[in-house]
């Protein structure tokens, strides 16, 4: 197969776009599907200081490495859950990334904010998955208010976006529909949460990982059992292989046609959050769901 | 040929296949769930492949 920009040898072939790239042809096709992701939804501009939410996997690693070639303001912060078996390796990754690539980056440790996830999951039934992502977002959105980042960057891929849409239509969940996307504006006390890899798979993103030369985290998480989505990724393989554009195009079209109205129903709806009485987040409780889970740590 | 699969590093022995894809299909996988490398170049599922070529195949997704 021929790269279809300069008729190389190609190394990657994507059948979703019709295309096949060498190396470089294939880079330039990922910024430009960045580039177009941050210009057609206004996620931020070159004034905008991003913080990016690093786990040391490749969407995240990949998103930093790019936003950086591309000259945006980013530094990168790392959330350590204290899980023995996958905790360290997560960590190295992100911090000998950062280091190599020049690229400022914070760590907050759950141990040492009370909140070390194997403690919370053994005093839970469900999942810890479900806790283990509020705390992250609590965490994430909280220091980047707290220390003046305008933007908070994640590294979700098309993969991630198109499970979760397809979740939430198989639920008919109103209102994660009317929310769904790869911008959230700063409202209320969060600040603005933006995907600028939505438009990319997670092939093209661990593709693009290995010609840039970004050794990525491997090990699982323990508990990766209670993540969502991974039934819906694989039924959408299938999918993509029968049909290729089907993805992108299912998203695109929710993005075009299909949000608007569930976030107009969720306009009239919704409870406007208040500050938690303990921390100042914003919750619709009177105290919020972390200062709930650290009540419960604490009551031993 | 001897194919190494990633992220466990499993070593697995597969004869017969000549193409990436046919490689690809023996293992159960679509070309998107996988990166396949020889001599660390990436190759596209019509490239030939040969019975004393090293091959890693790693494994795209970051799914439990
Ligand atoms: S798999 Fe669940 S517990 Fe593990 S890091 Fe992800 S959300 Fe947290
Ligand atoms: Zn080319
Ligand atoms: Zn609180």
């Amino acid at each position: 197969m021929k790269c279809t920009r300069c008729k190389e040898t190609a190394i990657v072939s994507l059948p979703s776009h019709n295309a096949g790239f060498c190396s470089p042809c294939f880079l330039l096709f990922f910024q430009r599907q960045v580039q177009k992701a941050i210009k057609d939804k206004r996620l931020f501009t070159f004034a905008d200081r991003i913080i990016i939410a690093l786990s040391g996997g490749k969407d995240s690693l990949a998103l930093a490495w790019q936003l950086q070639k591309l000259g945006y303001d980013i530094a990168g912060l790392h959330i350590d859950l204290a899980i023995p078996q996958s905790s360290p390796i997560a960590r190295d990754h992100a911090e000998r990334f950062c280091t190599f690539n020049n690229i400022k980056l914070f760590i907050l440790e759950l141990d040492k904010l009370g909140l070390p996830i194997p403690e919370i999951n053994k005093k839970i039934k469900r999942p810890v998955c479900s806790i283990c992502g509020k705390i992250k977002r609590y965490y994430f959105n909280k220091f980047a208010l707290d220390n003046n980042f305008t933007v908070l960057a994640t590294g979700h891929n098309l993969d991630d976006e198109v499970a979760r849409l397809f979740s939430n239509v198989f639920r008919w969940d109103e209102a994660y529909l009317g929310d769904q996307g790869p911008l959230l504006p700063d409202e209320n006390g969060f600040v603005r949460k933006v995907k600028p890899l939505y438009r990319l798979s997670e092939f093209e993103t661990a593709n693009l990982c290995f010609i840039a030369g970004i050794d990525y985290g491997f090990s699982p998480c323990p508990y990766s059992k209670g993540a969502s989505f991974t039934f819906y990724k694989t039924l959408f393989d299938e999918l993509e292989h029968k049909q290729p554009g089907s993805k992108l195009s299912f998203y695109k079209g929710f993005l075009n046609r299909g949000q608007k109205a569930f976030s107009g129903l969720n306009m009239n709806r919704g409870v406007k959050p208040s500050p938690c009485v303990k921390c100042g987040y914003p919750t619709s409780k009177e105290t919020c769901g972390v200062c709930r889970i650290r009540q419960m740590m604490e009551n031993g | 040929m001897q194919i190494i699969i990633q992220p466990e590093n499993r070593t697995k022995n597969i004869s017969n296949v000549s193409t990436v894809m046919g490689l690809l299909n023996k293992l159960g996988l679509k070309a998107s769930q996988a990166l396949v490398i020889r001599e660390n170049q990436l190759l596209t599922p019509d490239r030939r492949i040969y019975q004393d070529d090293h091959i890693i195949v790693r494994l795209v997704a970051s799914r439990g």
